[in-house]
Parts: structure tokens; C-alpha cells; sequence
């Protein structure tokens, strides 16, 4: 009888186990969708506007806000292994060719065909600009929309370049902005001549140094896919870095990624700044001590005519997603012309997304308020997505080596970097490390020509 | 009597549940770290598959130099750590150990720290304290006009050391307070009248008396200090370099930045047989010790 009754309770139990996961799978239908996102000020503001998506399709969205080494990790290990937690993520041009190509996300142009005629032409997909619609495709197929695209620029301070008697070229070499940058450094007043990433990081530090390793006329890898770290010349853009941080950058840089950078930039406490041309937006908005202040150059450089970078923040849906179309549905929304105009008029011209539609550099309201406008197209045009180098190369990407192992070894060198400028390593023991990670990964990798 | 056997049996079966759920908790994450130190799997190439790989994985490890800095970073962190927790465990216990105005809050407050997430207080740390532009750190340094002190740059391991020890030896005091509130009145009173003085009565009877209690916190100190992770994540990322990377930050970067799962389980491997023997010799140690002070 004991036993019955033993019998019985596991049944019950095991029962419920059951049921507890069926009505699980059955109300996914109706559950909030789950974005993983960076947080950069234009996506703060796609999550402020979210509720009028909400409100227009019932859909709700849940946002999962990260800084962007950790986003990162955590959207790799959520499609790599199946988990399916989110069912939108924020992801780049590094990212989405070879998660096409592992299907770990999905590809849109199905999505797009089972479309209305009507909000298919309102979405205009010609619109989206080439070069960024390139990088987010795979097999000729698109995989992830553009948030935002951009491209590295030199933003200065207009106000402190005049009082010093200083004119900045428009298209800049890194000698005269290292010139300009030791000339204004005043560090006794909390006041520094150029901010640049040093936190460690593929997507942080390392961004910003490849396109300065490029026009330094260094490379990763040669044809052969044999590491370059041994060259003269990436000897020069590494020395080079240091050089510049030591004399005229903001203390402590290995804390300083794109965020710290924009507050140094816009708390008025320092002179320029080298990164991505989506912060024009921000350095100008409402809270910016430096609003109407800044001047723009293009991306410094050394031996090429442009070395500014070309990324994009895209949204994919998850392989493993179950609402699909509902994620769908988000995506068009956040990255249409509607978005567009919706925060051109609550939150200011200067402040849209830019970089992903041709049509937003037609805008004359944009125009009016983006004086960043012309270089930031031209940027993104010119950069140099399929031959960054000076010398020829095997691989695409200006600011990352786009083969999937760069994740681990752009950050391998961004630590070995970080080592070095903050005196932990010699320059010698940093490169000779980098070359032997770069060595492993090639020959792991199987990407190593004998 | 013929019913003690049966009695013997029924209560190892209905111990079974109990040691099934353990050997599944803890034995079977280990066996499965043990198999796949034996593979190669890169997560992020599906294209390449998962194959054995023998010793592979170990012999990279064992070839790879920064393997051994980290090891040494984690030696360092957690024997100064843990020496520095415990001095200064003893030291606040001892104040603590006293009847003042206001005894219980400044107990409180100083115990604090140890109730709040690694993550916060590492951020708190690094944001508002020791950020060179935006924390007091700046601030102080603008103030006197000199350049403010590169805390996760320059002196990364350093000031992990001083974040877990800030945050640790409130451990140590609530345990060793414990046991300073166990020595019977009757016997300080009685080291009184024999003329003992303040570190005569230190040395003699209240740290014999409470030898326990800070073996305990040693033993416990040295097992949740050589995992120290979340304090290192938000702080400097193992960083510059690998300079302040312990064993299991370093398990960790293998495994999500480099996506390398057969490398990362046989540094988890090596990590557990390292902190084992770590925990056994301390546990000689003291045992040695403890007869010793018996004695």
C-alpha cells in the first residue's frame, strides 16, 4: 500500500513537471520579446521609444541593456549553444556573416518576401546603404538590419583649437594630430589633449589601434596567413599609441572605452577625441557641455587616404527564437524610416540613428542639423571594408580580422596593448606574445598556408 | 534484534535520494569537465566539429607561459589576502570585543561590506572611488595637482588584493569575535590578578583560546578567495594583460573570449587538483599547529 501511494506521489509529481513545461511552450506566444542590447545612447533611446511599437502592434519587448564586451559573451554563448533566451540580438558586421553562415541566426530575406507589398515598399530595403547592407549579408542574403551604421572621425574642440591658434586639417596625418594634442594637454587643469580608447577589448581599444595598425602600413596576417606582429611597421603604430597617451592623453587609460570617452569628451575635459561617428549626435544633444563646440575632421592617417573604420549595430532574430515574426515586425520598425522621423521629431535631427539609409543624407532637416553629416557619409563610402591594409591581406574588416576566432584574439591583443601602455609589459614581450597567439589561431584555425 | 539489519537497510535507502542529488551536484559537472578537457570544441567553429584531442589541451596549457603568471597571481592574491584578512580580522575583533556606546552599529557597519555583491562593490570601486577621471581618485589628484594613481592600470593585482581583502575581513571578524565571545570572563579575570598584562593576555590565552576559530576562517577564507571572480570581472577584466587573472578568471576568458571549451575544462581540472592540495597541506598545517598550542 506504502508503496502504492509512493508510486502514486511520483506520478503526480513527475505530472506536474510535465505540465509546468507544456504551459511553458504554449505561452511563448503571448511573452514579452527579449532584445539583448548595447548600451550606447541611440539604443537608450530606441528603448525609451519602445512602448509606441507596443502601442502600435501589442507586442511587447523586454530590453537587456549590457556594456559591449558583455554583450558580447552573452549573446555568442546564447545562440552557440541553442539556449534561446533572447529572441532579438544586437549584434555587427564582425558577427553576422559567420552567424549566418552557422545558422545561428536567421536569414530575413523569407521574412521579407511574406511581407505586404505596401509595408514592404514603405520599409525600402534599397534604401539601406550599400556598403553596410554588404557587410551584413551572407550568401547574398541579408541576416541582421542596420541600426545604426558608422564610421571613425576626429571630433575637436572648435573653441579651444581657435584660442590656441590652431587650424585641424580635414583630413588629418596622426603627426599633426599628435602635434595638436601636446600643444592644448594641460593635465594641471584636468584638461587633456586627446582621448582614445585603451580599454582592453576587440570592440573597445583595439578598434580604434587597428585602423591605426592599417595606416601604419602593418597587418595581421600576410597572404600565407602568417602573423605579422614582428614588422617595423606595427612597431611603429604600437610605440606610436603609447607615445601619444603618455604625452597628451587622459590618465588611466585602460579604463577608457567608448562611454568613458564620450563623458571626458563631453564634460568638457578634453581637446579631441578619435572614434565613432555616431557620437557626433551625443557630443551635440541637450546635456553636453560641449554642444555646438566641436568640430569634425576625418580618421587620421599615416600611409593610406582613409582609414576610417565601418561597423554597424545590427538586430537578427535568433535561430532558436520562437516569435519570429513578431521579432520581425520589431526589427522593421526600429530600423525604418518611421523610427527615423519618430526620433527626428521628439528627440532632435542630430540624434537619429545614422548611417544605414541613403535617404537620411537627403533629409534637409538632418542636413540642417548635422554638420557631421558629409564626413560621416564620406567615411562610411571610403572605408576600406575589403583591403584595409597598405599591403594585401586574406581577410575582410578594417577594425577586426573577420574570421570567428578574432573574438579570443583581438582580445588577447587588446589585453597585451593595455599591458604594454600601462607598463605591465615591454613592448617586446607584447608583440612577441600577440605574434604566438596569432600563430595558434592560424594554425588551429586551419587557416595557415605552408 | 533480528530487526537491526532490516532497520540498517531501510535508512540506507532512504539515505539514497540524498546522496544521489550530491553525486549529481558535484561529481557529475566534475566528470564532464574531465571528458571534455580531452576534446577540441571552439564553440564559435561548428564547422570544425568536436574531436579528441588526448593530452592536447593539456599540453597547450602547460606550454602556454601565461598559465604560469596566473598561477603565481593566484598563490599571491590568495595568500596576501587571506594574511592580511586575518591580522586585521584579529585586529577589529579585538576593538570590536569591547562595550563602547554605540558597539552594535560600528559592528554593523564595519561587518558591511560583506553584504554587498561583488559586483557592486566592484563597480563602486572603479567608478566613483578609484577612476582616475571620473572617481575621487580624480578628484584628489586635481585637488593637489599631480596625475592621479593608474589603480587598474599600473597597480591592477594590487588593488584586486585590496578590494577582496576590503571585502573579506569582515568575515574573519564575525568569526573571530565569535570566539573572543566564547573566552570565559573567569579566566581573563584570573590572568589579571596573576599580573598578565594587555599582550600577555593576548598571546597566552585569548588567541590559544580562539585557534579554532581562526582556522576555520583561514580554511573557509582560502577556499572562497581563490575564487574570486566577480570582483575581477567588473573591475579590470583579468587586465592589462593578464596581470591580475586568478585560476578561475582565467577558466573563464578561455572560455568565453576564445570560446575554447576543451582548453578551458582542463585549466578547471588543473585549478580543482591546485586548490585541493592547497587546502589540504593549510589543513596539516593547522592540525599540526593544534596539537602543538594542545600540547
Amino acid at each position: 500500500m506504502r508503496k502504492l501511494a509512493f508510486l502514486a506521489l511520483c506520478l503526480v509529481a513527475v505530472a506536474g513537471f510535465v505540465s509546468a513545461g507544456g504551459s511553458k511552450e504554449s505561452a511563448t506566444a503571448k511573452q514579452p520579446l527579449v532584445l539583448a542590447t548595447v548600451n550606447n545612447p541611440d539604443m537608450i533611446i530606441m528603448q525609451k521609444y519602445a512602448p509606441k511599437f507596443t502601442e502600435k502592434t501589442g507586442i511587447a519587448v523586454n530590453f537587456v541593456v549590457m556594456p559591449e564586451n558583455q554583450l558580447r559573451q552573452k549573446v555568442t554563448e546564447d545562440v552557440a549553444l541553442g539556449a534561446g533566451k533572447f529572441d532579438i540580438v544586437t549584434i555587427g558586421t564582425y558577427d553576422t556573416p559567420f552567424w549566418g553562415k552557422n545558422k545561428w541566426i536567421d536569414p530575413l530575406d523569407p521574412l521579407f518576401q511574406k511581407m505586404s507589398a505596401a509595408d514592404r515598399d514603405a520599409y525600402d530595403v534599397a534604401d539601406l546603404m550599400p556598403p553596410i547592407k554588404s557587410a551584413l549579408s551572407f550568401d547574398n542574403q541579408l541576416y541582421a538590419l542596420p541600426f545604426y551604421g558608422e564610421s571613425s572621425m576626429l571630433y575637436y574642440r572648435k573653441d579651444v583649437m581657435e584660442k590656441a591658434g590652431i587650424t585641424v586639417p580635414e583630413h588629418p596625418t596622426w603627426q599633426q594630430i599628435y602635434d595638436i594634442a601636446k600643444k592644448v594637454n594641460d593635465p594641471s587643469k584636468d584638461f587633456y589633449g586627446i582621448v582614445l580608447r585603451g580599454l582592453p577589448g576587440w570592440g573597445e581599444n583595439m578598434a580604434v589601434f587597428d585602423t591605426m595598425i592599417n595606416t601604419f602600413g602593418a597587418r595581421w596576417y600576410n597572404m600565407k596567413w602568417e602573423p605579422q606582429f614582428n614588422t617595423p611597421q606595427m612597431r611603429q603604430a604600437w610605440e606610436f599609441y603609447k607615445k601619444i597617451l603618455t604625452d597628451a592623453g587622459e590618465p588611466g587609460p585602460s579604463t577608457v572605452g567608448f562611454t568613458e570617452g564620450l563623458a571626458l569628451m563631453t564634460t568638457g575635459k578634453a581637446a579631441m577625441w578619435y572614434d565613432a561617428t555616431v557620437a557626433a549626435g551625443a557630443l551635440n544633444a541637450a546635456g553636453s557641455s560641449v554642444a555646438g563646440k566641436i568640430g569634425y575632421a576625418f580618421a587620421p592617417t599615416v600611409k593610406t587616404t582613409y582609414s576610417g573604420w565601418l561597423w554597424s549595430w545590427a538586430l537578427a532574430i535568433e535561430s532558436a527564437s520562437k516569435q519570429k515574426e513578431a521579432a520581425f515586425k520589431f526589427l522593421t520598425w526600429a530600423t525604418s524610416k518611421d523610427y527615423i522621423n519618430l526620433i527626428g521629431q521628439n528627440v532632435g535631427w542630430g540624434q537619429i540613428p545614422p548611417g544605414t539609409r541613403v535617404s537620411t543624407y537627403k533629409n534637409p532637416q538632418y542636413l540642417a542639423a548635422a554638420p557631421f553629416a558629409g564626413i560621416t557619409l564620406q567615411s562610411i563610402e571610403n572605408a576600406p571594408y575589403d583591403q584595409p591594409t597598405v599591403d594585401p591581406v586574406p581577410y575582410k574588416g578594417v577594425q577586426y580580422v573577420a574570421i570567428p576566432e578574432f573574438q579570443g584574439l583581438g582580445t588577447k591583443v587588446s589585453q597585451q596593448l593595455a599591458a604594454y601602455l600601462t607598463g605591465q609589459k615591454s613592448l617586446d614581450d607584447a608583440l612577441a606574445t600577440c605574434q604566438q597567439d596569432a600563430l595558434q589561431v592560424a594554425q588551429q584555425g586551419g587557416y595557415l598556408k605552408q | 534484534m533480528q530487526d537491526q539489519p532490516r532497520e540498517n537497510r531501510r535508512s540506507r535507502f532512504l539515505t539514497l535520494p540524498a546522496i544521489l542529488v550530491v553525486a549529481v551536484v558535484t561529481q557529475v559537472p566534475i566528470l564532464v569537465t574531465l571528458a571534455l578537457s580531452f576534446v577540441r570544441w571552439i564553440v564559435v567553429r561548428p564547422d570544425l566539429g568536436i574531436s579528441f584531442t588526448g593530452i592536447g589541451n593539456y599540453f597547450l596549457l602547460f606550454t602556454d607561459p601565461d598559465f604560469y603568471a596566473v598561477v603565481l597571481q593566484t598563490i599571491e592574491l590568495t595568500l596576501v589576502s587571506l594574511i592580511a584578512c586575518t591580522i586585521l580580522g584579529l585586529f577589529f575583533a579585538l576593538l570590536l570585543n569591547r562595550d563602547f556606546f554605540g558597539v552594535n552599529v560600528v559592528r554593523t557597519l564595519i561587518i558591511s561590506p560583506f553584504f554587498v555583491m561583488d559586483a557592486v562593490a566592484g563597480i563602486i570601486w572603479k567608478t566613483l572611488i578609484l577612476h582616475p577621471s571620473f572617481g575621487f581618485n580624480g578628484y584628489i589628484a586635481a585637488f593637489f595637482h599631480t596625475k592621479p594613481i593608474d589603480f587598474f592600470g599600473a597597480y591592477s593585482l594590487l588593488t584586486v588584493i585590496l578590494l577582496t581583502v576590503w571585502q573579506w575581513t569582515p568575515f574573519f571578524i564575525l568569526i573571530i569575535l565569535a570566539g573572543l565571545q566564547g573566552i570565559s570572563e573567569e579566566i581573563l579575570d584570573s590572568a589579571k590578578v596573576d599580573g598578565a598584562g594587555w599582550f600577555r593576555t593576548l598571546f597566552s590565552i585569548k588567541i590559544p583560546s580562539i585557534y579554532n576559530h581562526i582556522e576555520v576562517a583561514m580554511m573557509l577564507g582560502t577556499i572562497f578567495i581563490l575564487k574570486v571572480f566577480g570582483l575581477i570581472y567588473v573591475t579590470t577584466s583579468g587586465g592589462p594583460g593578464v596581470s591580475s587573472t586568478n585560476l578561475a578568471y582565467y577558466v573563464y576568458r578561455v572560455a568565453f573570449y576564445g570560446w575554447d571549451v576543451g582548453r578551458a575544462a582542463a585549466i578547471a581540472i588543473v585549478t580543482a587538483v591546485l586548490t585541493l592540495i592547497a587546502i589540504m597541506a593549510l589543513f596539516r598545517f593547522f592540525q599540526r599547529r593544534f596539537k602543538e598550542w594542545e600540547v
